[in-house]
């Protein structure tokens, strides 16, 4: 592993959640957003298991020799996992139950044991017991001829050992999972009082188990390899080598156990046999089970002091008001900066789009939409005005969610060409196209993004999404539309680059002008934002730039496989990570080009996935405005002091040193940014409006 | 804006390797402004190289790819589409069913362009290229298309096109031809211009007197060239071509493929058509190749587009095909004033009794050129000359002029002089009724023509026409002694009669 040119990707993955999990840990948060960065770490830990883990474990299995990029083989990495993962789940509880459940205490947001009820109160739990719980609950014996029980993922359950006479046995008991997780005590009275569901179970057991003697008691909870509703892009890369070994996939094995601290050891014992689990894949706790439940604390209604202030996306000034978009688009090039910005001005546009009578066609990929959008009600609507609509939808995996599969059956039945991409590559290029026909011939109106047509995400997720009318971009939004549709070959393309042919090209060639540029004697400097960066090939042209003394500054919010700062290496290679109150979304790529600034826009991250099976778009910003203003965000971002994080070469994460730094919170400077300039649009708006008055 | 009717046209071309559409609308500078540009792989030009005919499997192909099309047509609501295809429907044996079976499913209607009509549409785009460029207006240039089928060489000279050579080598065919040595020598390149070197001979006779100022190339493969060489500039200077040419000639069609990441079906003609270049620069003397960057389909969308202007440019064409047939005509050492008194003489019938043959004007085209050419024979031998003009203007290339035209003009060469005529002989029976009558109207007022300048000497000024008690009378404006005109042009003026069922006669008259 030391002689490795690469991070770990799992390992670099931990890293970035121990970033979100700092974010829990920051006082200076609002108290209930801290629960939410805590519960985040907790799903997102599940996922990582679910999905990662259980690909390692399968790939183990498959007997499997190879090391991955850093050099280490899959036993390695299972155990260095391992041990991560139990420190980060030591820190989790340690956060909760020395600070949180305090802190949410004071603030009259109780957790409390069934030992710390009054009498009133424990009617009230035995009320709810009787007459929603112990109907619905089942218990199970377990012993040679009924077997281990097929327990769902990420439930909860509660083994027991009772004693009657004779023997010992062994029971379990599933936790409904269709009950709230926390059931809150005398809601009427406006206190805030609650019991986890688990806690009033094991206080009735022995309602259960009728002549028998509970021996001990423990909740526990498993977690799975993922099943087929799960999107299997996130294994894809370990899938690939196990396929290779030709072995049959098994799915649904249990990857981990989570169970009290103080839990029996008989029965850590006995769980761990029958789940067939490993001693490191057993996290034991001191607190409650399932930390992503957490949650509904967090999203709880009131205690607006525990939370953010609110947050409502500016209005962009060009659109602000405007009933045709088309108007401002001719013109010119605009930009929205999402959450920041509205996304509202998106489903506008296309509602405008939809009703226009000079529209004659919508074409729009979709790829995870919110359930209820409207952007697939404005698509609806302009197939019922006879406009022809194509939208091309992406399903998230082979056997997808029942109802993106009915929107996209509604979207058909109100006449829209539904197209369901290219086998074997997923659509993940995010584009909408206007056509429209107007006195001075057709013209094209495109919205490209660097994230998905989605309302909901869109105030949460940092994006940047990109409207022109500029003929060679519209010309290869038309003929992309064309290959998704399959009605034409890739052409050459005017001003896109597209996955998985050529857009990697096309980055490794802008890293290698650099290099000719600085060997030139010119200044070359490239500058990344993405989600992840794990091609190993265009890590290994950055370093080659690096040696060249390229500067290179990376902004990579999660999984960066990236060394950054080893000598003769990438010493001009620096590296940093935003985590904060949204989730940095965006994909930019900018090149020094000689002073060109070149700026493109991509939904593609740096991964081989990205790269090679999908359809992804980079596109380049040709208007000097707005790419200016690109790179003012990326010099932003880069200045940040408070939520960035630097990378070591050792592959952990450090604050940035403060000293003699201008104090920088980006995510709040843009907060503040595009509030102020929308406001000054108006107040000039309301100038000239009275400038005629003057001037009679 | 100065509002313009807009208007938005679609081509659709079927070609051997592929289906193409193109869409396109009229712009502020007089040209086409491309909005979509499809290409869809089918390879029927294999299919019909190998076994002469299309597969029902394509044909299913071809519709499926055309009935996408049409989704993209209605999108922008388009109503006239022009759908072509060219070498590999032209040479299909089934070519008229499956264009039939192709448009009973898909309701296009395939116009399957012959090897002329492909490569007069590119020859009126490089006339308007050449008009557009002031460098080319007044220059001698010599233009190379070169299709999948078959080599088109054309000299133009200040906007004109004076002859043309159509040679059977498309790239196509080369690369098939070369195809098999490809994997047992690395001199492909060498063999390629071997091949050729039997047509150089040719073609420097045909140009020895002029000095060619330029040399422009046209079609796919030059683009492609351009595309490769120096990222699609006006022109490709001999240096760079051949640094190129250099580059690559000792490679095998998988190196080229890996090194220059072409697909390899590209990298097999690019050879070929390197080498059709490298000789015509060679013949042509000049430093660079001027490149059109219009392709068959744009010529069509902006003939679709500007229709009127495309007209225009249409009958300064026919100019062109009328000074080309001179040129072939002094190749042949022909008698250039009896041709030009027949043409002159033909014409004014044509035009007097316009009512009577009801002849369009095509056929009026048609007329003029066989009027030019029915004697070209001479120059092989006087005996049978006519059957030697029919051979002469079938084996040559006159551009604008297609199949079927080339069929009537010498079909009528042929039968000029013969004195018992049947419009139903053997010789006659791959052409339609339709034809053959044309044949026979445009046969019968050559004749006439003909007769006038029987002693070739141009005795005649004028011609008018009156009627007779139903009789056609030509009166013939003439100081000189008409004799043997009067008695050849009796002789002569019964198959006239045949043919229109009119009598016609003629009477000299001084003014």
């Amino acid at each position: 592993m030391d002689n490795s040119n690469f991070f770990n990707r799992e390992l670099s993955w931990l890293e970035f959640n121990s970033r979100v999990l700092e974010e829990a840990l920051i006082r200076t948060n609002p108290l209930l957003e801290r629960v939410k960065f805590l519960s985040i770490t907790g799903s997102n830990l599940d996922e990582f298991f679910m999905i990662r883990v259980a690909g390692l474990e399968e790939q183990k299995e498959a007997g499997y020799k190879g090391a991955d990029i850093s050099g280490m083989t899959t036993s390695q990495q299972l155990e260095k996992i391992s041990v991560k993962v139990h420190n980060m789940v030591k820190k989790q509880y340690d956060c909760l139950m020395r600070s949180l459940i305090p802190l949410m205490k004071k603030e009259g947001l109780r957790i409390l044991k069934y030992t710390d009820l009054d009498e009133t109160q424990k009617e009230e739990i035995k009320k709810y017991y009787e007459t929603f719980i112990y109907p619905i609950i089942t218990p199970m014996a377990i012993d040679q001829s009924r077997p281990f029980p097929q327990l769902p993922n990420k439930s909860i359950n509660i083994a027991v050992f009772l004693d009657d006479e004779e023997s010992e046995k062994f029971a379990i008991l599933q936790v409904p999972s269709i009950l709230p997780r926390f059931y809150q005590i005398r809601k009427s009275f406006g206190t805030h009082d609650f019991i986890p569901l688990e806690e009033i179970i094991i206080n009735y057991v022995d309602t259960l188990f009728p002549g028998y003697s509970v021996n001990s008691i423990s909740p526990f909870r498993i977690t799975r390899n993922a099943d087929l509703s799960i999107d299997e892009e996130d294994t894809e890369d370990l899938l690939e080598e196990i396929e290779k070994s030709l072995i049959q996939r098994r799915w649904g094995f249990p990857v981990r156990l989570e169970i009290y601290k103080g839990a029996d050891q008989k029965i850590v014992d006995t769980l761990e046999k029958m789940l067939e689990i490993d001693d490191k894949d057993v996290y034991q706790v001191n607190g409650p089970l399932d930390i992503s439940a957490f949650m509904f604390f967090a999203t709880v209604e009131g205690f607006y002091n525990l939370k953010y202030d609110s947050f409502k996306p500016s209005p962009s000034p060009e659109f602000f008001k405007k009933e045709n978009f088309f108007d401002i688009l001719r013109e010119k090039d605009l930009l929205l900066f999402h959450p920041y910005q509205s996304f509202e001005h998106v489903t506008e546009f296309l509602n405008q789009a939809a009703e226009d009578p000079d529209v004659l066609a919508i074409k729009q990929t979709l790829y995870r939409v919110s359930g209820d959008s409207p952007i697939v009600r404005s698509l609806i609507k302009a197939a019922e005005n006879g406009k022809q609509v194509t939208v091309l939808v992406e399903l998230k995996a082979r056997f997808d969610e029942e109802n993106n599969i009915q929107w996209a059956k509604r979207l058909e039945k109100a006449g829209c060409y539904v197209v369901y991409g290219l086998v074997g590559l997923k659509t993940h290029g995010k584009i909408l196209l206007v056509v429209r026909k107007e006195a001075d011939g057709i013209k094209r109106y495109v919205h490209l993004s660097t994230g998905n047509y989605n309302d909901k995400t869109a105030k949460l997720y940092t994006d940047i999404g990109f409207f022109t009318s500029k003929e060679n971009i519209a010309w290869d939004a038309s003929a992309l539309f064309n290959v998704l549709t399959g009605y034409s070959q890739p052409p050459e393309w005017k001003s896109f680059s597209v996955a998985p042919v050529g857009l990697k090209e096309n980055i490794i060639n802008m890293i290698r002008n650099e290099v000719i540029n600085t060997e030139r004697g010119k200044k070359g400097r490239i500058i990344f934002k993405a989600n992840s960066l794990l091609d190993t090939d265009i890590i290994e042209e950055l370093y080659k730039a690096s040696v060249k003394g390229v500067e290179i500054k990376l902004i990579i919010r999660g999984i960066c496989a990236l060394i950054p700062g080893v000598k003769n290496m990438s010493e001009n290679i620096e590296t940093i990570s935003i985590v904060g109150r949204f989730l940095e979304h965006t994909r930019i790529y900018y090149f020094e080009n000689g002073g060109k600034n070149d700026v493109f826009l991509s939904s593609a991250d740096l991964m081989p996935r990205n790269l090679v099976r999908r359809v992804e778009i980079m596109f380049p910003i040709e208007d000097s405005t707005i790419k200016n203003e690109i790179t003012d965000i990326l010099g932003i971002v880069i200045s940040d002091t408070e939520k960035a994080r630097i990378l070591n070469s050792d592959g952990s994460y450090k604050a940035v040193d403060k000293r003699g730094k201008k104090r920088v919170n980006s995510q709040e400077y843009f907060i503040k940014y595009y509030k102020e300039i929308f406001e000054k649009s108006i107040k000039k708006d309301i100038k000239e409006l009275l400038k005629p008055v003057k001037e009679i | 804006m100065i509002s313009v009717e807009i208007c938005t046209a679609a081509v659709i071309n079927i070609a051997s390797d592929a289906i193409y559409m193109k869409i396109a609308q009229n712009d502020e500078n007089d040209e086409i402004k491309e909005i979509e540009s499809l290409e869809s792989p089918v390879n029927i030009g294999k299919e019909v190289f190998t076994d002469g005919k299309i597969s029902y499997e394509n044909v299913e192909n071809i519709c499926a790819i055309l009935k996408n099309y049409r989704k993209k047509i209605t999108e922008y609501g388009i109503k006239d589409v022009i759908t072509i295809a060219t070498t590999a429907l032209r040479e299909a044996q089934n070519s008229r069913f499956v264009a039939e079976q192709i448009k009973s499913r898909t309701k296009f209607d395939i116009e399957i362009l012959d090897d002329t009509e492909e490569k007069t549409i590119i020859y009126k785009e490089m006339i308007r290229f050449i008009e557009k460029n002031p460098k080319y207006k007044s220059s001698n240039i010599i233009m190379s298309y070169i299709g999948t089928g078959s080599l088109g060489i054309a000299y133009f000279s200040q906007g004109n096109i004076l002859f043309n050579h159509n040679i059977k080598v498309g790239t196509l065919k080369l690369a098939e031809i070369l195809g098999e040595l490809n994997t047992t020598t690395n001199s492909y390149y060498k063999i390629v211009q071997e091949y050729l070197s039997s047509f150089v001979v040719t073609l420097n006779n045909s140009f020895r007197n002029e000095k060619i100022d330029y040399f422009i190339a046209a079609g796919r493969e030059i683009r492609f060239l351009s595309k490769i060489i120096n990222s699609e500039e006006t022109d490709i200077s001999l240096d760079d071509f051949n640094k190129f040419l250099n580059d690559i000639k000792n490679k095998t069609i998988n190196q080229i493929t890996l090194t220059h990441k072409i697909p390899s079906e590209r990298s097999e003609i690019l050879l070929a058509s390197m080498g059709i270049y490298s000789m015509l620069l060679k013949i042509s003397g000049v430093e660079n190749i001027g490149i059109l960057k219009t392709g068959l389909m744009d010529a069509l969308l902006f003939n679709d587009i500007y229709s009127e202007k495309a007209n225009e440019n249409s009958e300064l064409f026919v100019e062109n095909i009328v000074k080309s047939a001179y040129i072939l005509g002094e190749k042949y050492h022909f008698d250039t004033e009896h041709a030009v008194n027949t043409e002159k003489y033909a014409l004014k019938i044509f035009s007097e009794i316009q009512n009577v043959h009801k002849l369009s004007g095509r056929d009026r085209l048609l007329l003029r050129i066989s009027a030019i050419l029915h004697d070209v024979g001479k120059f092989i031998n006087l005996k049978s000359h006519s059957f030697h003009s029919y051979n002469v203007i079938r084996a040559s290339d006159l551009p604008g002029l297609n199949i079927r035209d080339i069929e009537i003009i010498s079909n009528v060469a042929r039968l000029h002089s013969k004195s018992v005529i049947n419009i139903n002989e053997d010789a006659l029976r791959l052409l339609t009724n339709k034809e053959r009558i044309k044949i026979a109207k445009i046969l019968a007022i050559l004749r006439l023509a003909d007769a006038l300048d029987r002693s070739h000497s141009g005795k005649v000024k004028d011609i008018r026409t009156h009627l007779s008690s139903g009789n056609i009378v030509l009166d013939i404006l003439s100081e000189d002694d008409l004799t043997l005109e009067q008695w050849t042009f009796n002789k002569k003026s019964e198959f006239f009669e045949e043919v229109f069922g009119m009598k016609i006669s003629m009477k000299k008259t001084l003014e």
